[in-house]
């Protein structure tokens, strides 16, 4: 049942970003593939360029993915670096909320205003 | 929604087993005709309840949850068992601890028990007005 094909994460760099997408399951099964692929994201970001973590296509969102977010959040901070949260679907957004992690991080509805300029 | 159904299985501990036992409760849910945001709901709490006891109780080691679903025309019981050992969320939220307030707050009641011989995680969802 599993083919470990859960999870993907594709990097790509525009004019307004650096923006990390992950598709599919964010749970245990995923989240050390997920913690890795956040590692260092704040040093290849930087203060001009901000970085904007697409959540758009996440079909679930567990708390273990959470802890990803959160601390990826507060290495960007450190480092003077702008996250945003592209949520994008009722699940993510579910999940963030209940956990009051709206307030924490800085979450936008959709990419599109995630990559609106002069944030 | 259809009552007297259940789902009753034994899952491993290990994270990829509860991705089949998820799967295995949205259908169910699905089957009984849970509403769309109830039913995303159940099977994100009742997955963290799940991976709290293979990451905190069983602490990784492996060993069983007892995962019980049961529809009544008042509702969806869901429960799931432990047998490891309890330990307290951390007051530090920052690496894990999100669990319980997803529990807590996805789901219209719930009850967490630990006990000397496990935990055992109680949440319910009301049918929704006909």
């Amino acid at each position: 049942m599993n083919d470990n094909q859960q999870l993907t994460v594709r990097r790509e760099v525009t004019d307004a970003a650096l923006v990390v997408h992950v598709v599919g399951e964010v749970d245990l099964a995923t989240s050390l593939q997920l913690g890795r692929e956040f590692v260092g994201l704040e040093r290849k970001a930087s203060p001009t360029l901000p970085l904007v973590v697409d959540t758009t296509e996440v079909t679930f969102l567990a708390s273990a993915g959470l802890s990803l977010l959160v601390d990826l959040n507060q290495r960007c901070a450190d480092a003077g670096v702008d996250m945003l949260v592209a949520a994008g679907n009722d699940a993510v957004m579910r999940t963030l909320e209940t956990t009051g992690l709206t307030d924490l991080l800085t979450v936008v509805a959709n990419l599109e205003d995630a990559l609106k300029p002069a944030r | 929604m259809v009552s007297g159904r259940e789902l009753r299985r034994r899952v491993n501990a290990q994270a990829d087993s509860l991705v089949d036992a998820r799967c295995a409760l949205t259908e169910w849910a699905l089957a009984v005709g849970m509403p769309t945001n109830q039913r995303g709901d159940l099977v994100l709490a009742a997955y963290e309840a799940m991976a709290n006891a293979a990451e905190h109780a069983y602490r990784g080691q492996g060993g069983i949850i007892e995962l019980h679903a049961r529809a009544t025309a008042g509702g969806v019981v869901v429960t799931v068992v432990d047998h490891g050992v309890w330990r307290p969320p951390p007051d530090h939220k920052g690496i894990r601890g999100r669990g319980i307030p997803l529990i807590e707050g996805l789901s219209h009641r719930s009850t967490v028990m630990p006990g000397e011989e496990g935990t055992t995680v109680v949440m319910t969802w009301a049918a929704p007005d006909p």
